[in-house]
Parts: structure tokens; sequence; C-alpha cells
């Protein structure tokens, strides 16, 4: 986590403007990254390529890309921040050769995990065998994408997951635009699925290139697993709760059915998916504003405890650093207002442009404040892991994943007027309980940087911290 | 049901030295009392073998470790608001050398009562409060990571005496202050029993000077940081901790002992009430030491008598047997005790004996029977920078050797009287300065030619050690006192 900021704030001390502009569009990538992606090439393919399919295998193409970018990432989940961790700490300790053995290690598994979990999954669904093995495969790609995130993420290589997810992107659209002129819904999936492919292979060409080969497998990885299970927790209840609400609407009543067990709902998703659009530019400031200033005070205040400062100076910093906090989250809040209230203004135009009904423009509205809602939460979650507070992460994640399913549940049995409003109410209260957290956290920042020090001699060597 | 309850640290039955000979002595000379030993250690360690056999009327040995953290697991209730005004009161107190609360304070890690594990203790939120107070209170210019750890660091040991649990005995003795001292407060206030506490050394005055020399310990100074006030903040902060330990043994000890007057003074000034001090020195075994034999050999033979390390400031003894060495080049000198307690000063002795052109005239014997050599030595030299009542001055007296010994400890004493009576028998040897080969070596040189001077101070150490340092006389004063309150 703390990768991001350093790389981020010494562009931003760039001086010229096309710097920071890319500082921006970085951050952005990399936090909404996969998500944009995934969204833009569905936009693209959907404009491109409406004329030249029938609905049905419009929808099917969309669904089973849904539903393999929702899987792969739940599946991915447990792994998420454990890997994240265990490179942060060998990062810290300059060992990045451990780097390439543990991706490919982690590969494997996670492959292993997938192939099985996603194979079950297409061998009972009722569609072409030629699909089957072209979804297969994305959906591996997809998880392999993932992974390999993660490590160009720690070792701060933002330019390079930037370039492979635009190449990988207009090649997916390109290619299964082409491939589409000639196999219809098999040539489109193949094509996207060759993008796909051929982002993965840069991302992974960038993992070699960048760490060499050394061997083939380390496991230490696994002994993270052992010693830091929350994460495993906060990695599962985080990406369930994002996709709990849509997959209750999935296969709710509301749920329409593309072929037997792939089920979509666009009442609620395409205008959730719009919503999710509108945050990004300010979750792009958040994160590169917040990840660079905080970080200042969050470095300041960590060398005046190693430093030997008496605890007055001490306690300034962290005085200084809460106000930085509340500083950063005023500003989203004028920034993300201003662009929901404009959003708002232009309901109907964009209702138009987008070709939402007055059923999808109610959830729209109500969704905008959710996704506003929950970039508040992945915020504080971000800044929370700066302190390494997984316990509290661990419980906030189990509370948006529960909210978010019982109002989701609610909303849906109250019908189409309260939908959305399940989703706003959880992230609402999830947010909230988390700023709350991080408040306290920050007021007895002293009490917890020192008294929770280990008493006893840790039974792991690898203890460096990303502080 | 345990007699008595010994209370040891670092010292008998695993490490031999004056205090054990005397442990052993007692322990030996009272069969018909059950006892205990309680040991405390740093470390566990496993390879260790006693250097005492013990008797069979030591019925058990329970050991303490003092860095050995143990994660327990037992379920304690949460501590109340009361618990931490007591905790909070109990710290403020001791800025005044107040411990009354000493007992509800100890009653919050042992016993029924218990709320306060290791674990919990350095994590709860209101003794980090406390801990800040304190801090603001004393130090609020002071480099926080250091008291932090200072903190830790002095309470991680007192958490496993705090919460140690003792086998049942009648009366505890515990012999030095320090963690046995407080083991044997807590052991009173737990159970109610008798507790003596026997000072050899005064505790703090030795750790006070392991302290001053220690470079573990951090100092402000280096970092140019208002180096006048903070140089021993630390340092301070240590020798506190054992005072404030040895006053709470003082106070809830029923007796106190100790060696001799020097000692019984230190106390005082350390706060332990003079009503309960009483001086029991150690005597020698007389019959034991009467059936040696001498067996005069031509020319001077010097000997230092104990263990080769730096308190007994072997260094300058050398300096000064290279100044007798200079007058009289025929004068043997002997070294005779173990070598591997220091085994770097061991080796800088070897080395500067060498330089000073003493290896034909001067051995290191190694751990030996003494026995031996007092049939032939001619004087006994100390040049310890810290004693307390070392019995080599008594066995050397006893055979008619004089002794040229620094002035700690009862030195003084024990060569020339306490008591008007005891003074009445004449100087058994000759004192000096610590740290001054001149001085010794001169006095070496006066016995030496003087041959009146030494026949009077071999007879007077004779008769003086016969008339007040009998072990068998001192040793039943301690019988008496267990059998007293049994």
């Amino acid at each position: 986590m703390a990768g991001i900021a350093f790389r981020l704030q010494k562009l931003l001390k760039g001086e010229s403007y096309s710097d920071l502009v890319r500082a921006y569009l970085y951050s952005a990538v990399i936090a909404s990254g996969p998500f944009l992606v995934v969204i833009l090439t569905l936009g693209a393919l959907h404009f491109v390529l409406s004329d030249d399919m029938n609905n049905e295998d419009s929808a099917l193409f969309r669904g089973l890309i849904v539903y393999a970018y929702a899987f792969s990432m739940i599946g991915v989940a447990p792994f998420l921040y454990v890997i994240t961790r265990y490179l942060a700490d060998r990062y810290y300790l300059k060992e990045a050769e451990f780097f390439t053995p543990t991706f490919l290690t982690a590969l494997e598994v996670i492959f292993l995990v997938q192939g099985i979990a996603g194979g079950a999954y297409l061998w009972f669904l009722p569609i072409l065998t030629a699909v089957k093995i072209a979804v297969f495969v994305l959906y591996l790609l997809f998880s392999g994408i993932w992974i390999a995130m993660i490590f160009l993420s720690a070792a701060r290589d933002y330019l390079w997951i930037v370039g492979a997810f635009a190449v990988g992107g207009v090649a997916s659209v390109g290619i299964a635009f082409g491939l589409g002129q000639y196999a219809g819904l098999i040539g489109h999936m193949t094509g996207f699925t060759a993008g796909q492919a051929l982002c993965f292979f840069l991302l992974t060409l960038r993992i070699f290139n960048e760490f060499g080969y050394t061997r083939a497998h380390d496991y230490g990885l696994f002994l993270y697993f052992k010693k830091h299970p929350a994460l495993v927790v906060i990695g599962i209840f985080y990406y369930l709760g994002i996709w709990i609400d849509k997959a209750l609407f999935w296969f709710s009543e509301q749920g329409h059915t593309i072929v037997k067990g792939l089920q979509l709902s666009p009442i609620y998703d395409t205008p959730l998916f719009l919503a999710y659009l509108t945050v990004v530019p300010s979750m792009a400031f958040f994160l590169a504003q917040m990840e660079t200033s905080f970080v200042k005070y969050y470095n300041a205040y960590y060398k005046a405890v190693r430093e030997r400062a008496p605890l007055n100076v001490i306690r300034r910093r962290c005085q200084a650093m809460s106000d930085d906090v509340t500083r950063q989250f005023l500003r989203f809040v004028v920034l993300q207002g201003a662009i929901s209230g404009f959003i708002i203004l232009f309901l109907y135009q964009i209702a138009d442009t987008f070709h939402l009904n007055p059923a999808e423009m109610g959830v729209f509205r109500i969704a905008l404040l959710g996704a506003f809602l929950q970039m508040g939460f992945l915020m504080v979650v971000n800044l929370l892991f700066y302190f390494d507070l997984q316990r509290d992460l661990a419980k906030l994640c189990i509370l948006f994943f529960v909210t978010n399913t019982v109002f989701t549940a609610f909303s849906l049995s109250w019908g189409s007027a309260s939908y959305g409003f399940g989703f706003a109410s959880a992230t609402f209260v999830s947010f909230f309980a988390a700023f709350l957290t991080l408040d306290k956290r920050l007021d007895e920042l002293d009490y917890l940087t020192f008294m929770k020090q280990p008493i006893f001699i840790p039974k792991f060597k690898l203890e460096a911290e990303s502080k | 049901m345990i007699d008595v309850c010994l209370i040891l640290e670092g010292t008998y039955p695993y490490v031999a030295g004056g205090v054990s000979t005397w442990v052993h002595q007692l322990i030996s000379a009272m069969t018909d009392i059950r006892f205990g030993i309680v040991y405390i250690a740093p470390n566990s360690d496993p390879t260790r073998a006693p250097k005492y056999e013990l008797p069979p009327h030591v019925i058990s040995l329970k050991e303490i470790y003092l860095h050995d953290y143990q994660l327990q697991k037992k379920r304690l209730r949460e501590p109340t608001l009361q618990d931490l005004a007591i905790v909070r009161n109990f710290y403020l107190g001791l800025a005044t050398n107040n411990h009354t609360l000493f007992p509800d304070f100890l009653a919050l890690f042992n016993g029924q009562n218990q709320c306060f594990d290791t674990t919990t203790f350095f994590s709860h939120k209101g003794i980090w409060n406390i801990l800040v107070e304190l801090y603001d209170q004393t130090a609020s210019d002071i480099s926080f990571l250091d008291f932090f750890w200072t903190w830790r660091g002095t309470h991680l040991p007192l958490m496993n005496i705090l919460q140690a649990t003792l086998p049942q005995a009648r009366i505890y003795h515990a012999v030095s202050t320090g963690y046995a001292g407080l083991l044997g407060a807590i052991a009173k206030q737990l159970t109610g029993s008798r507790f003596f506490v026997t000072e050899h050394g005064i505790y703090t005055h030795e750790r006070l000077l392991e302290i001053a020399q220690a470079n573990w310990i951090y100092e402000q100074q280096k970092e140019h940081f208002r180096a006048e006030r903070d140089l021993s903040f630390f340092k301070k902060w240590w020798v506190t901790l054992f005072q404030v330990m040895s006053q709470i043994a003082y106070h809830q000890a029923d007796r106190l002992f100790t060696l001799y007057e020097g000692n019984r003074l230190r106390q005082i000034l350390e706060g332990a009430p003079t009503e309960k001090i009483q001086i029991i020195p150690n005597g020698i075994d007389l019959a034991g030491f009467a059936s040696i034999k001498k067996e005069p050999r031509a020319g001077l033979h010097i000997g230092l008598i104990g263990r080769i390390v730096s308190i007994k400031d072997v260094k300058t003894f050398l300096e000064a047997a290279a100044l007798v060495h200079r007058q009289m080049p025929e004068t043997r000198f002997y070294l005779i005790g173990p070598t591997d307690e220091e085994e770097d000063y061991f080796e800088e002795c070897k080395t500067l004996a060498e330089t000073l052109g003493l290896d034909h005239v001067l051995s290191f014997t190694g751990r030996a029977d003494i026995r031996d050599y007092y049939k032939f030595l001619h004087i006994l030299v100390l040049t310890s920078v810290s004693e307390a009542q070392p019995y080599v001055i008594l066995e050397a007296n006893i055979c008619g050797i004089p002794v040229v010994a620094t002035d700690v400890g009862a030195c003084r004493e024990m060569l020339e009287g306490r008591g008007t009576e005891d003074r009445a028998i004449g100087p058994s040897g000759l004192i000096t300065d610590v740290a001054n080969p001149h001085a010794t070596a001169e006095a070496l040189l006066q016995l030496a030619k003087d041959q009146p001077l030494y026949e009077a101070m071999a007879l007077a150490g004779r008769e003086r050690v016969k008339r007040f340092y009998d072990q068998d006389d001192l040793l039943s004063r301690y019988l008496n006192l267990y059998e007293q309150n049994l």
C-alpha cells in the first residue's frame, strides 16, 4: 500500500504540469484500473459490436465477461493482501529476488484453485464448448492479471501497468471486432481473450525483466497466511462485499436469465457501473493528494518516534497527521459533491446518452451516493492499512459485507423504488464505522505505536514492516 | 511443609563464591530443618550443573527466570478504574519513597484478585496513560523511545517476580535484596510467613557500580542534547529501581542481617529501619583450619586468593607485585582462583603480568585447594574495589598469615577490630587505598622487612578469628532465629 505513495510524491514534485496530470492519471488507473478497463472495454465493444451481434449473443458475451471479472476477483481476494504484505516486507528488506519465484508459485496455486472452480462452473453452463474454452482461459487470465498487478505495484512500476492495460484493452476491442466479423460470438470471445492474454503477457514479461529469474518456487508466502490470517479475512469480505449486492440482484426476480446459471440484472448493474465511473476523478484526486501529502506527515511522525524525540514532539506530529487526514477528506467531499451535483443536474441528458429507463435512472441517482460512500470507505481502509490495523480492517470488511447483504435483501423485498438504497445505506454505515475507527485510532496512535510492540520474541524471521 | 525457604539470586547452588559458601555452611549446619531453595537466574540454562551437592534436608529447589517470558493463557478479570488508581498511586508514591501501597499493587498481579499478567500489563491503555503522566511529570524533554523501552526493560523481569508462585514455607529468608528481596517481600505478603533478609554485599551499591560502567544504557549526551541533565537519566532510573526493590524488602522484612558495620550504615542510608538490623559476620570452621600443618618455604610467598575478575582489581595486585619484585626479586606471587568467569579480563591480566616481567615469579594456579597454599604463604593480598566480608581474610588470619587489604567492605574491621574488645587484640594486617599499587607494595614491603610487626600481626589474626569469627558460634545465631520463628 505504501508503495504507491512514495512514487507519487516524487511525481508530484516534478515541476511541469504534464507530470502532475500523469501522476493523477496513474493513481486513477491503479486504484480503479481493472474496473475501468473492463467497463471501458465493454462499453467500447458495446458500441462497436452491437450492430453485428444479435441481442442474445451480445447479452451472453457481456454476462460471461462480467462473471469472469467478478468471480476471478473474488477468487483471488483471499491471496490479495497477503501477497501485498509479503512483497512489501520483502521489498523493504531489498530482497527482490524473491518476487519471480513467489509470483510463479502464487500463480500456480491460483490457477489451480480458479481452474477447478471456473471449470466446474463452465462444465454445466449450456453454451458452446469453444466459447467455454475461451471464457475458461479468460477467467485464468483475469486471475493472473490481478496477481501480476500486485507484483508490479509493489515495485512501483505503474507506467507499465497502465501501458499493459491500455494495450490489452485496445487489443481486446480490436481483435474481438476483427474475429467477430468471421466467427460471431466465438470470434468475439476469443478476440477479447487474446487481448487480455497480451496484457497478461506484457505484465509477466515485465516481472521477469524487472526481477530476473532465479528459481521456480518460493513458499515463504504461505507462512504469511498463518502469520496474518486477518489479511485473508479482509480480502475475502472486502471483495464479497463489493459484489454481493449485484449478485443478489442477479439471482432475484429482477434477474434476467441469459442462459441457465448465468443471470444479470441490467436494471441494477448498468446504473451502478455508471455511478462507479463518476467517482473515478475524485478517487484519483484523493489518492494522489492524500497519499502524497499524508505520507509526508506519516513519515515525519515515525521519524520523530525513531529519532528519540520527546513525547510532545511526537504528539504534535500525530496531530498534524490527523489534521491532514481531515483536510483531505473535506476536499474529497467538496470535489465529489460538486461532481455528483453536476451529474444530478444533467441527469436527463446522461440518461438519454446511456439509454437509461426511468427505473434505472432512479437506481442511478441513489447509486451515485452509494459509490461516493464506497470510495470514502475504500480510502479509510487504505489509511488503516498504513497503521497495520488488521483486526479493525477485518471487522470493517465483514461489516461491509453483512450490511450490504442484509440491506440489499431488504431493498429487494421492498420493491423497485428502494433499489439501490440497500447498497447506499450499507456503504453509509460502513464508511461511518470506518471513519470513526480511523478517528479513534489516530487519537490513540501513540499508545498503539508503543504499547502494541511485541513483548515476546516473534516467531517468524521476516518481521520488516513497510513503515 | 518447608521450614525455611532460602531465596537466592545468582548464587547457591549454581555459582561458587562467598555467599554460596555461606549458604552451604548454613544449610549443612542445620540438618533438622527442612530447607527449600528458590533460585533466581537471568535465563534458563539446561547445561548448568550445581556447584554444590544439596544435602538431603533441602527438600525443594525451584528456579525462577527473570528474562524468560511465557505467554499466559489464564483468563483474568478486566482491571477496574480502582485497580489503575492503585497502580498510579503506587508509582507516584515511589517518588517520595512511599511504598505503603505495595501490598495492594502486588494483589493485582498475584493471587485471587489478579487482573494483570505480563501481556495485559504491557498493552493496557490505562497503564499507558499512567506511563505518559509519569513521563510528562518527570522526563518531558527526554527521548520517549528510550523512556518507553527502559520502562519495558526494567519491568519485564519484575513481571516474572510479581507473578511467581513460591513453595509454602514458615520462614522466607532472602540472601540479598534485589529480586530475591522483592520475592521474599511478595512471599510474606501472600502467605503471612516470617521474612528475613541477610545482605552480604549491599545490592544497590553493587548494582550502582555496574550501572555506572554500563554502556548499554542510553545516554542522551551523545546526541548533544542537554547533556548535563540527561547524562544519567536512564542510569538513575535503573539505580532507583534497585533502590525501590531494596526498600520494599527492608520494610517488609521482619529482621535484617548484615555482615559488618559499614554495611549496616549503608542499609540505613538506603532506608532500612535501624531497629531491624543486626550484624552477624561470616565465620569459618576453626577445627578445619587448625588441622593445617604449616610447611614454611624459603623466600617470600605472596598470594591473592579469589576469582580472577575485574571487581578484585587483579591488575593493581600485578602492578604492586612488580614494585615488590624490583626490590625483592626472589619473591614468588600466586593468583589462586578460577579464571573462567571473565575470560577477557584474565587474558588481559596474563598479558599485563608478562609486560611487567613477572612471568618467572608469578603463577595463575586456576581453581585449586587453597589449604595447600595456606601452608606456606607469608602474606595474603586483597586489592578488590568492592568486598563484603571476605572469608580469605579469616582463613589467612587463622593460619597466622597477615593480610594486606584495600579499605573496602569489612576489611578494616576484620584486620583492626570492631568493638573495643576486638580492637584490643591489635591489627592483623595492613589497610591500603583502593587501586593504589604503590600503597599495596609499600605495605607488603613493610610486612616483609619488619619481622616483629609480622609476628605480632600473625598472632593477633589467630586470636581475633578464634574469638569473634567462629562459624559454629555465628551459625547458631541463625539457628536460634529459625527455631524461635518455627
